[in-house]
């Protein structure tokens, strides 16, 4: 579907990419188009699968998600963000923001759905 | 100052950035120096706010892209709060450009910019399927203290300038016509239809007729798109306009 927020998760730990995957793919509006430890890999699939947000770091603290996390946020911003245009609009829990201008790196819970 | 009409701004020199282009404020230390433009136009402001669009934003195509954003903005009340002051502060004349779509709404925010330092003006976007009378009711919401721009759509902007200076009944506070980008559609990534905003150097022919047509109406035009060249510009000028609004262009710098 054309709304979903396509995610694609980089982490060298096994059973952190391994809960984030499993968290994520029951959060209605993300689908996770990739999940791997190996740099290369990530670049590749960064190329190949167009992915909206990648998850580049993630700290195992506890919280709403698995741990907290952070989430760039890769959108095409056609007036080299300048903050003109608004294509670069990301809806967050604190109201919309412009990935060129207030991101590109989000905290992830505030790009997900409340509740 | 165009001497003899109600518009009592000043356009020296006569480019203007579009609506939609440079953001919320006139920023000194932008990629452009503000003393290239005569004017400043903001982004697209809701009395309320309005979220992002969904689906693709910015399709490429021969001859310029199509943009699909929604206008987000946060409202006019938090534009007021974050950009009021760099709004009074701005070296050139600030143009703020109201989407709004109801009469009432229009006149909320028409009042609330009123008296504000360095806001010279208001540009009223028109959404492309309007009626006149629609049209009509909505530019007389805005009349007051600030000369009111009409912005129309580009495909009906003949139609719609005719019906509103019609027989010389100029609907009341109609100080000028400028122009808003066209509408398209492109095969979307997904298979679909993506609509959106054309943009790009194959609008100027297109534009450029429209100009021509309605500086011939009495009522001072603001010309707009698909100008990325000097001589593109001034071949508005040729054509009758008061001044020429740059969107695109601005983003690839060197103007």
């Amino acid at each position: 579907m054309a709304d979903k927020i396509r995610v694609l998760i980089v982490d060298d730990h096994d059973r952190v990419r391994g809960g984030l995957v499993t968290a994520l793919r029951r959060a209605d509006p993300l689908e996770v188009v990739g999940a791997t430890g190996c740099a290369d890999e990530a670049l590749q699939w960064l190329h190949e699968r167009s992915p909206d947000v990648i998850l580049l770091e993630v700290k195992r603290v506890g919280g709403a998600l698995p741990c907290p996390a952070q989430a760039l946020v890769h959108q095409i911003m056609p007036c080299g963000a300048l903050a003109g245009c608004g294509a670069c609009a990301v809806e967050t829990r604190l109201g919309w923001k412009l990935a060129c201008n207030d991101g590109p790196v989000f905290d992830l819970i505030d790009l997900l759905p409340k509740g | 100052m165009m001497a003899g009409m109600k518009l009592d701004l000043a356009f020296d020199p006569p480019w203007m950035n579009a609506a939609g282009s440079l953001g919320f404020a006139p920023d000194r230390h932008g990629v452009l120096e503000l003393s290239r433009l005569g004017a400043f136009v903001t982004h697209p402001i809701s009395l309320e706010k309005r979220s992002p669009a969904h689906g693709a934003r910015y399709l490429a195509y021969p001859g310029g892209f199509l943009l699909h954003t929604g206008y987000p903005n946060p409202g006019l009340r938090t534009v007021l709060r974050r950009h009021g002051e760099q709004w009074g502060r701005s070296p050139i004349p600030v143009i703020v450009h109201l989407l709004c779509q109801r009469v009432e709404e229009l006149a909320q925010a028409v009042q609330r910019l009123e008296g504000l330092p360095g806001v010279a003006g208001i540009e009223l976007g028109l959404p492309p399927e309007i009626e006149a009378g629609q049209a009509r009711a909505l530019i007389e919401a805005a009349a007051g203290e600030l000369p009111v721009i009409v912005r129309l759509p580009v495909e009906r902007a003949v139609e719609l300038a005719g019906a509103l200076t019609k027989n010389d009944a100029q609907a009341d506070g109609l100080a000028a016509f400028s122009l808003g980008p066209p509408r398209g559609l492109l095969p979307a990534p997904d298979g679909g239809l993506a609509r959106g905003r054309l943009y790009g150097p194959a609008v100027f022919p297109l534009a450029l007729r429209v100009v021509k047509v309605l500086s011939s109406m009495g009522v001072p035009v603001i010309g707009a798109g698909g100008v990325y060249r000097m001589e593109q510009a001034e071949a508005m000028l040729r054509a009758g306009v008061a001044a020429v609004q740059l969107d695109s262009v601005l983003w690839r710098g060197g103007w």
